[in-house]
């Protein structure tokens, strides 16, 4: 009986310890599978963060692609297969209607070899051009000018053609109405010319036909007094004198009428000048042709260069030296001088004279057409000179004035810009 | 030709130019014969003949005082006439005008016109003008015969 009781006991301790090492395996295995499910877990949480992450990824570029103001077009087998919603809209069509169809039914006839052999250029791999301006085509066959950005991409696994279309057409029609404005306004300008001309050869021929029968006056009413001086008493000399008179004033007149419009319609010429040979020349002029037998003691002071219109300039002197030796035909000792100031951005030019002067109360209405301040009979003018000096300094951008001193004299000043017009 | 040879050619159209011009030579005693062209067709038929012809008819005066606006042909186109024949080209020209044109000034150089006068409305003016005028070419100035 003990032998039965030690086998029991052996087998007992047997099946113990066999127990002992199933709950130590199952214990490991519950562990090992606690860890599996723990990395399940993690593997599961990191699945669940991507598959977020690609969401938001996803719709950030879906919100890109269906706000975008430009039609997106992905091109693959020459056939559409994605329109963005702007696309579908700018080309007339719903997005369904244009999925699958070749991409040449958009385009405009005229550009589809063209466009056709650029696609097949990229999609070949060749290097070319990828943004430039076509014509494409509405539902309603309207065109549409269009700028496009292709480039190729990776779609479902197979190259295809990304293309951005922006619709350019209100560019395109304000460049067209731009040219067409353009051209109205170069031909009014050709039309302003012609009349400019018109208006110069009027103003010439009036001017011209005006003065023949003013030599026909003054020259018959000298030839009588020269004919027939000696029957001729004093009245009868003084009123032809009158006539003659009358007629070289009416000349003098129509020569500062012509200048006046023509400073007022022409053109500037711009050159360099140099100043002191226009007054020189003047002044010399003067001196052996008009008045040799008058004594004036011009003072020529340094005048230096400027850009300007010559013969505009010329006017401009010789109708400012005429006035000063006008006023200064009373004086014993005439003294007229000229000089310049540079200024900054400017050349200031006076005329001063030691003439009959002027009120200073009147000084505004020295440069208005046909105002006399002096109604004196000693000098006489057309009234005119003045303002075609304003005119002409005005339209070079400058300025002039005067001052001036009942009996004391006057000093004209005008200034011209110092800007450079000439190519050197 | 018998008579003494015209000396001046006077192309003018107006009839006071004319006559205030043969006042002023005759006051500074110019009395070179002269002869009075009153349009452009009539100078060019008095030098050559006819208005198309080219070879010279008459001997050449000693000066052409030419007005520039003419009646049916131009100042201008008669001075081109006459410096552009090989044969009159040397006959002094004094362009006597009243244009101030700068474009008549310069297109009459550019045909080769002798000189260029501007005739001032004032008659002592322009009787001195034609005293230089006269002194300057029909006595200063040495031409080939």
């Amino acid at each position: 009986m003990s032998k039965s009781k030690n086998n029991a006991s052996r087998e007992l301790k047997r099946l113990q310890e066999e127990i002992a090492r199933y709950k130590k395996e199952l214990e490991d295995k519950e562990w090992a599978s606690k860890k599996t499910n723990e990395g399940i877990r993690a593997l599961y949480n990191d699945l669940e963060e991507t598959h977020k992450e690609l969401q938001e990824s996803e719709e950030k570029y879906r919100n890109v692609v269906d706000r975008a103001n430009d039609s997106i077009v992905i091109i693959q087998d020459g056939l559409v297969k994605f329109v963005n919603p702007i696309a579908a809209e700018v080309f007339g069509y719903t997005t369904e209607e244009v999925i699958g169809i070749p991409f040449i039914k958009y385009i405009h006839p005229d550009e589809v070899e063209k466009i056709k052999e650029r696609y097949r250029q990229r999609m070949a791999g060749e290097e070319i051009v990828n943004r430039y301006e076509t014509v494409l085509r509405h539902k309603d066959g309207t065109d549409i000018y269009a700028e496009l950005n292709t480039g190729l991409i990776l779609y479902k696994g197979k190259t295809a053609d990304l293309v951005f279309v922006r619709d350019i057409t209100e560019r395109k029609q304000a460049e067209v109405k731009i040219k067409e404005s353009l051209q109205k306004i170069k031909k009014r300008e050709k039309k302003l010319e012609i009349v400019n001309e018109h208006l110069d050869s009027f103003a010439y021929s009036v001017s011209h036909d005006l003065r023949a029968p003013l030599r026909a006056i003054n020259g018959f009413s000298q030839v009588l007094l020269d004919t027939y001086g000696d029957k001729v008493d004093d009245e009868m000399r003084h009123y032809l004198d009158r006539i003659s008179e009358g007629a070289q004033k009416m000349g003098q007149l129509i020569d500062d009428l012509l200048s006046f419009s023509r400073s007022t319609r022409s053109e500037i010429k711009y050159e360099q000048i140099d100043v002191e040979n226009i007054v020189n020349d003047m002044i010399k002029a003067h001196r052996d042709i008009i008045e040799p037998d008058r004594d004036i003691n011009f003072i020529v002071n340094p005048l230096g260069k400027v850009e300007a219109d010559k013969e505009m300039l010329k006017v401009v002197f010789a109708n400012l030296l005429q006035n000063a030796i006008k006023y200064t035909i009373d004086r014993e000792k005439a003294r007229i001088e000229i000089g310049s100031k540079q200024k900054e951005d400017h050349i200031q030019f006076y005329i001063k004279d030691n003439g009959v002067g002027f009120d200073m109360k009147y000084k505004d209405k020295l440069f208005e057409p046909f105002q006399r301040i002096h109604t004196d009979e000693r000098f006489t003018g057309s009234g005119i000179g003045l303002a075609t000096v304003e005119r002409i300094v005005s339209k070079h951008d400058g300025n002039v004035w005067a001052e001036g001193e009942v009996d004391k004299g006057a000093t004209f000043y005008f200034t011209l810009p110092s800007k450079t017009h000439v190519e050197k | 030709m018998n008579e003494k040879e015209v000396e001046i050619l006077l192309v003018e159209d107006n009839r006071d130019d004319e006559e205030l011009a043969k006042i002023a030579l005759k006051n500074n005693n110019i009395t070179n014969k002269m002869q009075v062209a009153r349009d452009g067709a009539e100078a060019l038929e008095y030098l050559f003949g006819s208005a198309d012809s080219e070879t010279l008819k008459c001997v050449d005066p000693i000066v052409v005082l030419l007005d520039l606006k003419l009646p049916k042909i131009d100042g201008l186109e008669v001075l081109r006439r006459i410096k552009t024949n090989p044969v009159s080209k040397k006959i002094p020209v004094v362009v006597l005008t009243s244009s101030s044109e700068e474009k008549d000034l310069v297109e009459s150089y550019r045909l080769g016109v002798n000189s260029y006068i501007r005739k001032p409305v004032d008659f002592n003016q322009f009787t001195e003008v034609v005293r230089q005028i006269g002194l300057y070419w029909l006595s200063l100035n040495k031409q080939p015969s």
